[in-house]
């Protein structure tokens, strides 16, 4: 389970997080939707030790990220595509972590199976792959350690149909396995299709939470829902929503 | 997950950034050809050149640790520029949260690298210069300490400049900006001597070389030749060069977000 807790994190005079706080449990995906800049990917930061809070806390799993023995066991994470050095091939990415995390040389080849990359593609470089299979490849670093929690930063960038379909697949995969799944988005229709839960931001703060099928059944739509407490939020009238998540 | 763990994950990165192996290659033929030809061309102009305290040749050959000086600074900006590469640094604190110990492994990494590279180098001096100048070579006339002593300081001091590439690597994060102005650093510091010796000795290049070069080599481009500071202090002060510098770059790499600068852009 992932816990945020009144987490603020500022930037000079940029707030970028702004008291936020949601909970993504165990065998359930949790959407952190949003517009750019609302502070989805900076939260994640957070969870994930990249960033300092200012205050607050983050948790998985009831320990901060760099607390776990070995961190990529507990907890994989995908941010900003592959995360690899451009002149690497996959293989030779992916081996550099492994062998860091001390994890066995087949889980290379399992997850770059896992994530459908072609093995005419394993021992190519980086610079060469498109967008779609960069993600697939930073899907892959995330899933070497086969963690209980998975964190994925706007996974669908640069992904086709076919991919986006492929996404969907594993993410409700993952959940139905028992493995907490949090991904941020801004696309409102994906992030309906495959979150069971949503966490709501805009500037730097949470402006409604809940599950996409009460929200759906509420509002017609999750971005109907989305656009009504943005409304709500810069009237000023929102409540960041109570219950679940 | 141990600190050896950490170094191997580490070693493995270098072994495969191809950048590396490149300037790691080139550096080497490099190396070799103007050591042969340099020596080749003593030995047959000069077989006395760059003697020292009476004894030929104690000095031959010490200046290609000041004219490949950009090599180690090549290959420490290379090893750690990488890191912010294709956002692989991410990758890296999400592998090993202890920004510590990555930062302990990426110096060990450099240090190897530049003390092989530099190693290579003091071995083709000696075999080259040393080889050919026969029985004036400073091991038939007795000045073979010294001389092992002065290219023992030029591995120092090629140690040093890469600790210290490193670190302005970690704390500016840009790889092209960071070589230009180390590799300048290391060039345009002599220059400076003939304006302020008492100010510009201090330069981590010009102190550097004092390490090795022959005293008369830099006393002839100094405004005040008698202002020089001796060898223990050249090195002492160098090591602080590079001690300062990685401080300075933990305390930088281990507050740092990793995610600065997408943050405030976003």
């Amino acid at each position: 389970m992932i816990a945020v807790d009144n987490v603020t994190k500022r930037h000079g005079s940029i707030v970028s997080v702004n008291e936020v706080s949601f909970t993504a449990d165990a065998g359930v995906v949790t959407g952190l939707l949003g517009p750019n800049g609302a502070g989805k990917s900076s939260i994640m930061r957070i969870i994930c030790d990249l960033d300092r809070a200012d205050s607050g806390t983050a948790t998985v799993s009831g320990r901060r990220f760099r607390e776990h023995p070995i961190p990529m066991l507990a907890v994989g994470a995908q941010f900003e595509g592959a995360g690899a050095h451009p002149s690497r091939t996959a293989i030779e990415h992916l081996r550099w972590v492994a062998r860091t995390n001390r994890l066995p040389k087949h889980r290379v080849t399992e997850v770059l199976e896992l994530v459908d990359l072609q093995p005419r593609d394993w021992k190519r470089r980086v610079r060469e792959y498109s967008l779609g299979m960069q993600q697939r490849l930073g899907i892959a670093t995330a899933m070497l350690g086969d963690p209980q929690t998975v964190i994925f930063d706007e996974p669908a960038n640069g992904l086709d149909p076919i991919g986006i379909q492929w996404l969907r697949g594993l993410l409700t995969e993952l959940a139905r396995e028992g493995k907490t799944v949090l991904l941020s988005s801004h696309l409102m229709g994906e992030t309906e299709m495959i979150a069971d839960r949503v966490v709501l931001m805009d500037r730097a703060r949470v402006i409604g939470r809940g599950a996409v099928a009460d929200l759906v059944t509420e509002h017609g739509s999750l971005e109907q829902a989305f656009f009504s407490r943005l409304e709500a939020s810069r009237d000023g009238t929102a409540t960041a929503g109570g219950g679940q998540p | 997950m141990t600190f050896r763990d950490i170094l191997a994950g580490e070693a493995r990165k270098a072994l495969t950034l191809r950048s590396l192996t490149l300037a790691t290659l080139i550096s080497t033929v490099v190396m070799l050809a103007f050591t042969l030809v340099d020596a080749l061309a003593a030995v047959l102009v000069n077989p006395a050149r760059g003697s020292v305290s009476g004894l030929p040749g104690i000095d031959a050959g010490t200046y290609c640790f000041f004219y490949f000086s950009f090599l180690p600074i090549i290959i420490a900006v290379l090893v750690t520029s990488s890191e912010y590469a294709g956002g692989q640094l991410t990758v890296s604190m999400l592998a090993v949260p202890r920004r510590g110990a990555v930062l302990a492994a990426k110096l060990v990494t450099v240090v190897v690298a530049t003390l092989g590279l530099a190693i290579l180098q003091a071995v083709m001096i000696l075999a080259c210069y040393q080889g050919m100048l026969g029985e004036n070579s400073v091991f038939a006339t007795g000045g073979g300490w010294q001389h092992l002593g002065l290219l023992a300081q030029g591995v120092l001091y090629w140690l040093m400049l890469g600790v210290l590439s490193m670190s302005v690597a970690v704390i500016f994060r840009q790889q092209t900006g960071v070589l230009a102005v180390m590799v300048s650093l290391a060039f345009l510091s002599t220059p400076l001597l003939m304006i302020s010796t008492a100010i510009f000795q201090y330069l981590p290049a010009n102190v550097g070389t004092m390490m090795f070069m022959a005293r008369e080599d830099v006393s002839n481009i100094a405004s005040d030749p008698g202002a020089l500071m001796g060898v223990p202090a050249a090195t002492a002060v160098t090591v602080l060069w590079s001690v300062v510098a990685i401080i300075a770059a933990a305390i930088v790499f281990t507050r740092r977000d990793v995610g600065a600068r997408l943050a405030s852009a976003e």
